[in-house]
Order: structure tokens, then sequence, then C-alpha cells
């Protein structure tokens, strides 16, 4: 991780985190593509028609990444305290959930270092799935009934979340945020195929099954 | 005109589409103006930028080219799973390939085309060969990681960046298969 990113805050458009009220209205828009227009209308510098011709500011793209990590965190906790999901998919899970605590320290540190505000993860699980459907996950892991269907589950969220880090590496400025960025989104990929794997053991066509993993179909 | 061609270029053959990402600024901003406004933005990007970005996309290229050349060697030697998994992963290489190519192509630039001949070694045996393949997909991560920060549309580099999460993916079932670990770091590196 960088330590010298402090220096790049003043640098940043964007003053402060978006608030709580807010949370919902980003991550809804950009799984629905429409996220650099919704950035921006959270951030008072920017209005709505500069959001296309400018970056919308590293801190409020780490913030956003941030929000996305933290409801994947929640999900791989969720779905290990059901106890639905035995060894060893529940070690492959557990190995999961500490990189993703992973990702949220290494983001959380850097938003920290540009002046930003730490955004709260879901505190129950209403917020929880309303978090879900504005990342275009429609299931929600209440009735998971069994391991496949949970494993299922988090590899939706996960190839979700790759779908915000294509987006947060388009807008980011930093060359060293954007180089860690792609560093996790390539993990998210990683496990998108390894929990693939443990659904349908031997089947690499659907483990891995698109050339470009996260963009916007 | 700089990113137009090679975005459409690029991410026709990409599947990550210009339509989609059209549709993303007419969603967000409710209307065509916005994709031409956006439009209009990528031609001011400078001739040394696309100089820049045709050299580093190049780079890549040439690596890409190897990676079709190795799993082309390797398949042969593979059995079972591990064929089925290089000839899927061959055919995603080469869709790479063909979405380089059409960014190099689109920028104004001359796509490099692949040598005619590549030393791999001599491996002997799938497992030689799985190493061979996880070797090669380490090298290209090493490449787009490096890569990546420094091309200049933002669009550019997430659609470069879907590539290096499908090599990192690569990675995974390779090592999987040759009985390591299949993703040890949260942070991807060429050091896995």
């Amino acid at each position: 991780m960088t330590d010298d990113l402090a220096a790049t805050a003043t640098a940043s458009p964007v003053a402060a985190g978006p608030d709580g009220a807010t949370r919902r209205e980003l991550v809804r828009s950009t799984v629905a593509a429409g996220a650099a227009a919704a950035v921006a209308s959270v951030v008072p510098s920017l209005g709505p028609s500069t959001a296309l011709a400018a970056p919308v500011g590293d801190i409020a793209v780490l913030a956003l990444a941030l929000r996305a990590e933290q409801v994947i965190v929640y999900a791989y906790e969720r779905v290990l305290a059901s106890g639905i999901v035995a060894s060893p998919a529940a070690r492959v899970l557990t190995l999961f959930l500490a990189q993703e605590h992973e990702h949220v320290d290494a983001l959380t540190v850097n938003l920290v270092r540009l002046g930003g505000a730490v955004p709260s993860p879901p505190s129950d699980l209403a917020e929880f799935e309303v978090e879900l459907r504005e990342l275009g996950v429609k299931r929600s892991p209440v009735g998971l009934r069994n391991e496949r269907e949970s494993v299922s589950f988090l590899v939706r969220l996960e190839m979700a979340v790759a779908t915000v880090y294509h987006f947060v590496i388009d807008q980011l400025a930093d060359d060293k945020l954007i180089q860690t960025a792609a560093q996790i989104m390539a993990n998210e990929g990683q496990h998108a195929a390894v929990l693939h794997e443990l659904v349908s053991p031997g089947n690499v066509r659907r483990a891995v099954p698109s050339a470009f993993v996260g963009g916007v179909k | 005109m700089v990113s137009r061609g090679s975005r459409r270029a690029f991410l026709r053959t990409a599947g990550v589409g210009l339509a989609g990402s059209s549709s993303l600024l007419i969603t967000a901003c409710g209307g065509g103006s916005a994709v031409t406004k956006k439009l209009a933005d990528e031609e001011s990007i400078t001739l040394a930028t696309r100089a820049s970005d045709i050299e580093i996309l190049n780079d890549v290229l040439d690596l890409e080219h190897a990676a079709v050349a190795a799993y082309t060697a390797g398949i042969p030697l593979l059995s079972g799973h591990a064929q089925d998994a290089g000839a899927q992963f061959l055919g995603q290489e080469l869709s790479h390939v063909k979405a380089l190519t059409g960014a190099v192509t689109g920028a104004g630039g001359k796509p490099n085309r692949p040598r005619a001949r590549y030393d791999l070694g001599n491996p002997r045996g799938q497992a030689e060969v799985l190493a061979m393949l996880d070797a090669t997909e380490e090298a290209l991560v090493d490449i787009y990681l490096d890569a990546i920060p420094k091309l200049s549309p933002g669009w550019l580099r997430a659609a470069v960046a879907s590539i290096l999460a499908n090599e990192a993916q690569h990675i995974s079932v390779l090592r999987a298969a040759r009985g390591l670990a299949p993703a040890p770091s949260a942070f991807l590196t060429v050091n896995e």
C-alpha cells in the first residue's frame, strides 16, 4: 500500500465522503452504470453537468469501493455464521473473508489519508438487503437452503463487486490507488472462480466463463 | 481522434461494449448529448498520450501473443480437466489479443504481430506444462499491473483491468491443478 497518499488529498475535488443518506443511491447507480453522475450528485463541488467531464474524485470513489467491500464482508460473515457451509468449503470462505477484510483495511487507510469519511458498514439485515439489491444481487441470504445456494449467492456478489471495481478503476486518478484497485479486482475475480469450482467441480467453463471480468455488459 | 476508435474497437471485441458505456452515460444524464460530450472529452487526449498508450498496449499484446503460443504448445501435453481448462484459457487469450489489437489499431497504431517462434523451454509432462503456463500468466499479471495505471483514458484502464482479472482467474485454476493454494493473497501480485 502507499505511504504518500496524503499529499494528494488537497488535489481531490471532494472535500468529504458522501453521507449515509446517499449511500444506496451511490451503489445503485454504479451497478446501473450511471455511477459517474450519481457520485457527482452527492459531491457538492461537482454538479451533474460536470460529472461527465471531470473525475468524480478519489475520495468518493474509494468510499464507493469500501462500501462494496463492507457488503461482501457482511455476506461472508452471515453465510459462515449460518452453519450451512461445511468444510472444505467453509475453509475457503473463511480465507476469502479474511482477504475481504484486508481489502476493507487497505481502502480505509487510504480513504482516511485522503481526508475522507469512512462509511458505516451495514448495521442489520434489512440494510444489507437493500445494499444487495443496489449491487444488482436480487437473491437474499435469507432462505438459502444449502451449501450450493449459499456459495452461488457469494459468486454473484463477488462478480457484482468486480463490476464496482471496473468503475472505480475508470474513475480513480492516483496511480497507486489504481494499481491497488486492480489488484483487489483481480482477487475478487479469483474468488468468483474458486467459489464456482466449489459449486461445479471440474467445470472450468462455469468457473472462468468470460475473457473479461467485471465490465458492464 | 484517439479514443473513439480505439474504444469502440477494444470494447466491441471485449464484450464490455461501447453500447454499454454509451447507455451508461445516457442513463446518467438522460440523453445522447452526454455521449457526445464524453467523446468530445476524449478528443482532447494529446498525441503524446496516444503514443504512450499504443506503446503500452503493444507491450502487453506481445505477451498475450506469447501466452497464445504457450497454450497452443502446451494443450496437447495436458489431459482431462487440465486440458479442458487449457482450451478454455487459450480461447480467452485469443479474445484478449483481438481486443488489444483493436485498441491499438483504433488509436492509430500498428499492432505488434506474434513472433515466428517463442522459447517456451522444454516442458515434459503435465506438471511441467502447468508450471510453464502458470509462469506465463504471472508474467502477464506483472505487465498488466504495471501498465494499467499508465494508460490514459479511464475506460481503457478499466477494460484492461477486466483482462487482468481474467488472467488472475487463470492463475487460480492453474495453481489448483498444481496442488497450490488458488488465491493465496488478497492483493494479486506476481509473487504468488
